[in-house]
């Protein structure tokens, strides 16, 4: 019989114990933005048989795109285009979001069609805008001459080079790829002069406008769904970012339509272009459309400043691998 | 089949089977292990499913400023539900079973809570801008309203703050529809309110009604989470597993059946093959009668011509004999003949005086007798016989005939000795005289000795021993002609004794011949073993007698020094 008295009385431990856990967590910082992790559990030699495998154009179907090709590694993981560039120079209805820190997203893609970051890196290579290859065991055969390939994967996971050991090297590579340190969270773990009084001010405006109901948590975003113009219709505006359907796509559910995963701001600054169709080209105008589609309201300008300085305050360290 | 064959098959079929039965249960799930497991993760997925209750809730009360842990929860409790559906409950695994229905319909839950769960969040989300915005933006309308003495529109304005906010709060008393309608009735206060009102006015409908609508969406979804029967199905979804369990265990039956069949078949191959071993044993029994007959022929066959050959050799030995034989009787014979003449000689002597006493006789029967003619006849008569010369006379003649009668005598027994050695059947047990029996084979050896000095040492008061006569003298025969032949033909000397050893009398015959080498020595006994060239022996001799000697319970000892000589020396029991 399944031990339903005990599974009861621990179930109810638990909980006990998570209040008790939430509760110190919450002494010990109510804050809706957390730090983000300085130090993270990695393989390292899987990692860098991921970063290998992030940069080798042989994964797209004429040798001319990697994975850096749209996550610029040596920017900020993102890319300046407004959609993306894949094979044969086919244009995507979609910008490239920084692949930095979104092992922290709760799902991938802008409508997290993706649970985590090796189910979405299987995606790339066979979408035939993007990298092109027809099939995984073409993939496959591509590098199955590859020495280093096949040792390294027989050494880390005792097999051939297959599908998953690709996904996996790769998703813990990019699981490498935090910015931790920025003035913020250095702020939030008692810094109080890591940032400046606007920036202050802005973290104050945030929270008080209510962005922080949607940008919030470790990665200030990248932690729910939420409607592309909550409180005003999106079409209103005319940069067609009312055109994508979002998760509607995935779901299928009439509230889905035009939801997307709320975007972690943590970098918002260094990669614009804009929104999941890369149309709007600045963080101003981006804020702006923010705060009349998703806050229905209206703010002054130089609170808007203030919030846009803040979002500059989150902005971290490169990461150490890349 | 051949046998072997049958075996090799059985030991294969053994082997299949067995491992055929290995390979099963090997892939028999481990039920504790697999109990245990499922148990756990059950009991996980059940943590973690009141875990998100319990972090909805906190959300919903503001408890949490954001959904980390939430979302950790929830995506804890999907990977959970994945790991079961890609482990044990795998749907190749379970498919067509109980397990299968509950588990699907466990899924679904699972996947509807998540989804409740995400739009809990966005709904959550928003509803709590509006209903801090809501109140904002509507004092700030009723200060302009009440500015502009818009009492109605200022009522109307803090009853829709109140209203709303106590809606989103905690519920309210007022009916829904009464609450939703707000958003309209304020839209509605644009055209009475000042111009510059009116961007606030659309906020406050907006988010009024935004409020009103995200409360009851999010209640609506935060009650269905704290309601969804997760936690309520995993008491079925494991009575489940447990029933897919003892299925599982009917094919631990089929293992058992499957053994029971392993050992049934391998019982009956081994019948098979006890029983193949059974006819060939039968098979044997009777092919070892087969060889045990073959053998008894082929021993019958070579005791038979062991017998002739023995025969044979005696044969030999009578040759040999023969002319011993000869030589033997031609002396007696020689005088014997002579003595005859002689006597037919003296007898024509007295032929005359016979005659005359013939005369004699018929004149003294005549009636008319004559004294003086009787006279006359009988001084004729002493004339005739005064005439024979005295080696004549009839006692010399008496002893010629003596002497040829003892001459007959002696080839008599001679003749004697040659039947008794020709007889081949055993006689039966006699007593027998050891040194009369040396003494008959020296008589009979006389010829293969020739030359060749005899000493005799024999023992006067010796015991009887029980044999039979003419084999023990076949025995010295052989023995002496062996000696003969080891020996010089001028110089060799053969020594006779005999002694009475316990209860054995031993007979040695000792020579000073060439002697017998050791590795001939081991073989001298050997049928057909013989040193001299070929023809001239059959081999035999020796063990012939070594064989008589062992019918007669006795001993046949021999030693020899090359160079020196050989002594044979043959034991034979006393008679009892
Ligand atoms: C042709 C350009 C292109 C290439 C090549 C490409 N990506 Fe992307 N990447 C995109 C675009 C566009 C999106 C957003 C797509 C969407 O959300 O539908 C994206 C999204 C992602 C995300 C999701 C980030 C988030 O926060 O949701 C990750 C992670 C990612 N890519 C990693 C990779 C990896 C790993 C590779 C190589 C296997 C790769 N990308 C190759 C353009 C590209
Ligand atoms: C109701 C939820 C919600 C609120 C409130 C909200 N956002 Fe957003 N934000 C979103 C969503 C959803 C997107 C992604 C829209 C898209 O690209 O389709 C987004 C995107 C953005 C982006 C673009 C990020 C990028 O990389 O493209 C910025 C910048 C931004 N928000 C800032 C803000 C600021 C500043 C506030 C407060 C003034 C705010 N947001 C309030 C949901 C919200």
């Amino acid at each position: 019989m399944f031990q339903k008295g005990f599974l009861r009385q621990l179930g109810v431990l638990t909980v006990a114990v998570l209040g008790v856990t939430l509760s110190t967590v919450k002494a010990q910082s109510g804050e809706p933005i957390q730090p983000l992790p300085t130090n993270i559990k990695i393989n390292d030699s899987i990692a860098a048989l991921g970063k290998q495998l992030f940069f080798d154009k042989r994964l797209s179907v004429d040798d001319t795109i990697s994975c850096a090709s749209c996550h610029d590694i040596d920017g900020w993981g993102a890319e300046a285009k407004s959609v993306s560039e894949g094979v044969k120079k086919q244009l995507g209805e979609r910008n490239s979001p920084t692949v930095f820190n979104s092992g922290l997203n709760f799902k991938q893609f802008w409508d997290g069609r993706a649970d985590d970051l090796s189910h979405q890196a299987s995606g790339p290579v066979v979408n035939p805008i993007e990298m092109g290859m027809p099939s995984w065991d073409k993939v496959l055969e591509k590098l199955e001459g590859d020495q280093e390939y096949q040792k390294a994967a027989n050494q880390l996971f005792g097999s051939a080079l297959t599908k998953d050991v690709i996904v996996e090297a790769i998703a813990e590579y990019e699981k490498t790829l935090l910015t931790p340190n920025s003035p913020f969270d250095r702020y939030l773990k008692g810094d109080a002069g890591a940032i400046s009084d606007v920036q202050k001010k802005g973290y104050e405006l945030f929270k008080s406008y209510g962005c922080v109901s949607c940008h919030q948590g470790m990665n200030v975003g990248g932690n729910m769904f939420q409607k592309f113009g909550v409180l005003e219709d999106i079409a209103m505006n005319d940069r067609s970012l009312s055109n994508d359907l979002g998760r509607y796509m995935v779901t299928n559910n009439e509230w889905d339509k035009r939801v997307f995963k709320v975007p972690s701001l943590r970098l918002a600054t260094k990669t614009a272009p804009y929104f999941h169709n890369g149309s709007v080209p600045t963080i101003e105008e981006a804020v702006d459309i923010m705060i009349k589609f998703q806050l229905g309201r209206s703010v002054p300008q130089q609170d808007r400043d203030a919030i846009i300085k803040f979002l500059e305050s989150l902005v971290g360290e490169k990461p150490k691998g890349s | 089949m051949k046998n072997s064959l049958l075996f090799a098959l059985i030991l294969l079929i053994a082997a299949i089977g067995g491992l055929g039965l290995l390979y099963l249960g090997s892939n028999l799930p481990d039920n504790d292990l697999a109990n245990r497991n499922v148990n756990a993760q059950l009991l996980k997925i059940d943590n973690l499913d009141s875990s998100v209750n319990e972090l909805s809730l906190r959300s919903r009360a503001n408890l949490d400023t954001n959904y980390d842990l939430l979302v950790r929860s929830t995506v804890a409790l999907e990977r959970a539900v994945s790991d079961l559906s890609l482990g044990y409950f795998n749907q190749e695994k379970i498919s067509g079973s109980l397990l299968e229905t509950r588990f699907n319909s466990f899924k679904a839950t699972a996947e509807i809570k998540s989804d409740q769960v995400e739009d809990f969040k966005s709904h959550n989300s928003v509803l709590r801008n509006s209903e801090k915005y809501a109140p904002m933006v509507g004092s700030q309308l009723s200060l302009i309203a009440r500015e502009n003495a818009l009492l109605d529109v200022e009522n109307l304005y803090r009853q829709a703050v109140i209203d709303t906010l106590e809606f989103a709060k905690q519920g309210s008393t007022k009916p829904v529809g009464e609450v939703s309608g707000y958003a309209d009735r304020i839209s509605q206060t644009e055209s009475v309110m000042p111009q510059d009102a009116a961007i606030k006015i659309l906020e406050f409908s907006k988010h009024v009604s935004t409020a009103i609508d995200a409360k009851q969406k999010t209640d609506g979804y935060l009650g269905q989470i704290l309601n969804s029967s997760l936690s309520d199905q995993i008491e079925d979804l494991y009575n489940a597993w447990s029933l897919w369990q003892s299925e599982q265990d009917n094919s631990q039956k089929v293992l058992q059946y499957c053994t029971i069949a392993y050992v049934a078949t391998m019982l009956a191959l081994i019948g098979v093959l006890a029983f193949r071993l059974r006819s060939l044993y039968n098979n044997l029994d009777q092919e070892v009668d087969a060889k045990a007959k073959e053998i008894k022929v082929a021993y019958e066959n070579l005791h038979s011509s062991e017998r002739k050959l023995q025969q044979s050799e005696k044969m030999a030995s009578l040759g040999q004999l023969v002319a011993g034989v000869a030589h033997e009787i031609n002396t007696p014979l020689g005088y014997i003949s002579s003595n005859i003449d002689t006597i037919k000689l003296k007898l024509n002597k007295m032929v005359p005086v016979l005659n005359k006493v013939e005369e004699l006789s018929d004149a003294a029967s005549n009636p008319s007798r004559e004294k003086t003619a009787l006279n006359t006849l009988l001084k004729e008569q002493i004339v005739a016989f005064r005439k024979i010369d005295a080696g004549s006379k009839p006692e010399r003649i008496n002893t010629l005939l003596k002497d040829s009668t003892e001459g007959l005598l002696e080839i008599k027994s001679i003749v004697d000795s040659l039947t008794n050695f020709s007889h081949v059947e055993d006689g039966p047990l006699q007593e027998v005289d050891v040194n009369e029996r040396i003494s008959s084979t020296l008589k009979m050896c006389a010829n293969v000795v020739g030359d060749r000095k005899i000493i005799t040492n024999l023992s006067d008061d010796l015991p009887m021993v029980s044999g039979v006569h003419n084999q023990i003298l076949q025995v010295f025969t052989n023995i002496i002609t062996n000696a003969a032949h080891a020996t010089d033909a001028q110089q060799g000397v053969i020594t006779v004794e005999t002694a009475l050893k316990d209860s054995d009398v031993e007979i040695a015959f000792i020579d000073n011949g060439s002697g017998i080498d050791d590795e001939s020595l081991t073989r001298v006994l050997d049928p057909f073993f013989t040193t001299k060239e070929v023809g001239e022996g059959t081999g035999l001799g020796l063990s012939i007698a070594h064989q008589i000697v062992d019918a007669h319970k006795g001993e046949l000892n021999i030693s020899s020094t090359v160079g020196e000589g050989t002594r044979v020396a043959v034991l034979l029991p006393v008679s009892v």
